[in-house]
């Protein structure tokens, strides 16, 4: 009987073991908080750029015992999915950056406030640019600290003006005579058809052209109705009423629409598809005279110069007097799901530090955000591009488009988006010559998606 | 008294080790595919993002779907006009390419290699390599129309043209339905023909009377798995089309197929719960299409062992 009971008990006994040991209260260890920075809203994760975070990150992790960080990758075409299900499955990362103002924007609600933590801190923002600063300021919250910024520049070829014998665009802002008009006019002389003829001969052939003399905007719609005094988000302040089919917005798909079909200064999209298939952008044909992009485009510098000698000028005013050089910008953001955002914070501020701040702008791409970093990006630039007039770009700072951003936060964010890249694919794929009709289609689908949104969201 | 346990009879005995052995893919199908889909359809009900709860349970997704959303329209048109076109071309020469590699000709199978193996490269890397063909500029397709002096259109930049480019590219993959043609070909008996030509019948009579009744039972095979695959058809449309001017949906929104539809509803607004009831209707309209085809092939499709019992 006793031997019966033996074997039982001493299970029991044991099962009863196991379970006081795993209840038990845990001793108090200091492990270090571990961060986990997600890289893929925008620059960082190519080969190189990793291999560089990841540099930063050891350098960190040894001078640091009560934090750790850790890198974690994604390519940008995967970010919206990755991010989304690393949040479903509650495994949310503690910093988000590089992250611009579109990512803000796509996932809106879910950063915190940072403004807490800079007045807690006291955080000099003194050195950073006011417009930077002011991209970051959103109605209810204050997201991250300017990391580095992009603003646009006309990029020029300048052997493609010295064949045509005109003066290149000036390189300083406050020129009046710089306008959107007056590059149209240099546009047409330096678009030539097959025969050598320019688009203002009665003989010049639209069918056969071989140069152009402007690549357009690189960006999105978004950014052109600031040029033409309106409103990049095309919609009234309180978000509820589109506003697409008027004032900028209209005039400045016309002139997109004239530049390719009427002035013939800018391909097509057929074009585009076509005749600088590889490129990135078409400037890098040697085969455009001019053509207006962020300075994020400088990882295709090398395709440029090869292309042929190139420069930097002003970016002309619109025909209403607005000089607006769209912008994007660099920032870190702390999602709500953290779950260690004080130190979250910790290790952002540590990487905004200047030495730092100059050391990541390398590694994206970005002009830093800090005015006392201005001439060391410049020099740095020209040692690679001695004859690049580079203080345009720091001189393009003070005409971003920082409130409101062509990338700021809308209702049905993505839904608005693709609806205005889709009606300018249809002007530049010449589906449509009606620009009014485009504009109003546009207006009507965008007014849907407001309409949806705040019905959910009353 | 003790009670003694009746032994399992072999029977069940062999029942129970037939259902350990599939298990696995029994638990994995309950996993992965029953779980997902059962979840799917509840989240069809619901305001889902991902990242929150489901919210708001009702009909408001089929609701808004079948009355409110004119892209759901638009994008099932283009996958309907994409269906309507393709699948009786890959049918037509599937079914003719088959014929043809069903010959005696030198190098027979050196021919049914080179036809099969374009079907079983990756999407993705066909989807590139067919962009360059499609190139307005520098494609081949447009040189060798320019030996003909034919001016080239621009293809997948061209909103008037990308779909019938994707027509033409899944011509590409004609191999495999070829390969099953092929089969259904070699087995039916020469008897037949044989009989047919002491009747007087001449070739084309062969080929109408004989050859496609007795390959009818194939080619409703492919009918129903090319209705199936041509409106779940997503990778190369996505890959050729979505990096252009106009982003998802090509230019113009001229190659929005359903199922780019979906994924834009799905993992770009982030609407799974608008996504999933997408997913359901679809799954609904494959399954009445193939329904009607089933319902249909009483009248065109003769199974050899009808024919010899009648």
């Amino acid at each position: 009987m006793i031997k019966k009971l033996l074997y039982p008990v001493f299970a029991v006994f044991m099962v009863g073991l196991m379970l006081l040991t795993a209840c038990a209260p845990k001793p108090v260890t200091s492990a270090p908080v571990k961060i986990t920075i997600f890289v893929g809203f925008g620059a960082g994760s190519d080969p190189d750029s990793m291999a560089a975070l990841n540099t930063i990150a050891d350098e960190y992790n040894a001078s640091h015992t009560d934090i750790q960080v850790e890198f974690m990758f994604s390519t940008w075409e995967e970010h919206t999915s990755k991010f989304s299900t690393l949040l479903a499955g509650d495994l949310a990362p503690d910093l988000a950056f590089p992250i611009g103002i579109q990512g803000i924007a796509e996932f809106y609600d879910e950063w915190i406030d940072a403004s807490p933590y800079i007045q807690r801190d006291n955080y000099d923002t003194s050195d950073f640019y006011g417009p930077s600063l002011q991209l970051l300021n959103f109605n209810d919250k204050t997201i991250g600290l300017p990391l580095g910024v992009y603003p646009s520049v006309t990029f020029i070829n300048e052997d493609l003006f010295d064949a045509a014998n005109v003066p290149y665009p000036p390189q300083q802002y406050g020129d009046s005579t710089w306008t959107l008009q007056k590059m149209t006019e240099i546009g047409q002389q330096m678009t030539l058809d097959q025969n050598g003829n320019n688009a203002t001969s009665s003989n010049f052939d639209p069918a056969k052209i071989t140069q152009w003399g402007w690549g357009g905007w690189c960006g999105p719609f978004r950014t052109v109705p600031g040029k033409f005094g309106g409103n990049p988000l095309g919609m009234s302040a309180d978000y509820k009423h589109a506003d697409m089919n008027t004032g900028g917005y209209l005039e400045g798909m016309q002139f997109l629409y004239d530049s390719i079909f009427t002035t013939h200064i800018r391909p097509s999209s057929i074009d585009e598809g076509s005749t600088f298939t590889g490129m990135d952008f078409t400037f890098e044909s040697g085969k455009v005279a001019m053509f207006e992009c962020f300075s994020w485009a400088s990882y295709a510098f090398p395709n440029f110069t090869t292309a042929g000698n190139w420069n930097v000028a002003a970016v002309p005013a619109g025909p209403h007097g607005d000089v607006i050089s769209p912008v994007n910008a660099d920032t870190f953001a702390i999602p709500a799901h953290s779950k260690h955002p004080d130190q979250a914070w910790q290790v952002a501020t540590w990487l905004m530090q200047p030495e730092m701040q100059s050391r990541l702008c390398g590694i994206f791409g970005c002009i830093p955000s800090r005015k006392s970093l201005a001439n060391e990006w410049i020099n740095k630039m020209n040692g690679e591009y001695p004859n690049v007039d580079f203080q345009a770009f720091i001189d393009s700072i003070n005409y971003m488009d920082s409130s409101p951003n062509n990338e700021s936060w809308v209702p049905n964010y993505s839904k608005v988006w693709d609806a205005t890249e889709n009606a300018m694919s249809r002007i530049l794929s010449g589906d449509s010559n009606n620009v009014q009709q485009v504009m109003n289609d546009l207006q009507a689908e965008v007014q849907g998606y407001l309409d949806e949104y705040w019905a959910a969201h009353p | 008294m003790n009670k003694v346990a009746k032994p399992m009879s072999l029977r069940r005995r062999e029942s129970l080790w037939g259902y350990i052995f599939i298990s696995p893919w029994i638990i994995g199908f309950i996993l992965f595919t029953v779980g997902p889909m059962i979840a799917s359809l509840v989240f069809s009900f619901a305001d889902y993002n991902i990242v929150s709860a489901p919210t708001n349970f009702g009909f408001s997704n089929y609701i808004k779907l079948f009355t409110n959303d004119p892209d759901f329209w638009h994008s099932l048109g283009i996958t309907a006009k994409y269906a309507v076109i393709a699948i009786p071309l890959n049918l037509v020469f599937g079914f003719a390419l088959a014929f043809l590699l069903n010959q005696k000709v030198p190098g027979l199978a050196f021919w049914r290699t080179v036809f099969y193996i374009p079907s079983v490269l990756a999407g993705v890397a066909v989807a590139i390599l067919w962009g360059l063909i499609f190139n307005p500029k520098f494609g081949i397709l447009n040189w060798f129309l320019g030996l003909f002096g034919i001016n080239g259109p621009g293809w997948l930049s061209s909103p008037n043209w990308a779909v019938p480019a994707l027509i033409l590219m899944s011509l590409w993959s004609v191999g495999g339905g070829m390969i099953i043609y092929l089969s259904g070909l070699q087995s039916i008996p020469t008897t037949l023909y044989e009989a047919a030509q002491l009747d007087g019948a001449n070739g084309w009579e062969q080929f109408f009377r004989i050859t496609v009744p007795l390959m009818s039972p194939v080619i409703f095979y492919n009918l129903i798995v090319g209705i199936i695959g041509t409106f779940q058809y997503f990778t190369e449309v996505y890959v050729l089309t979505s990096g252009l001017t106009g982003g998802v949906g090509g230019p113009a929104k001229s190659t929005l197929f359903y199922n780019v539809y979906l994924y834009s509803n799905a993992f770009r607004y982030m609407k799974m719960g608008y996504a999933s009831a997408l997913a359901w209707v679809l799954f609904i309209i494959v399954l009445l299409l193939t329904l009607l085809v089933f319902r249909s092939s009483a009248t065109w499709v003769y199974y050899e062992g009808e024919l010899q019992n009648k």
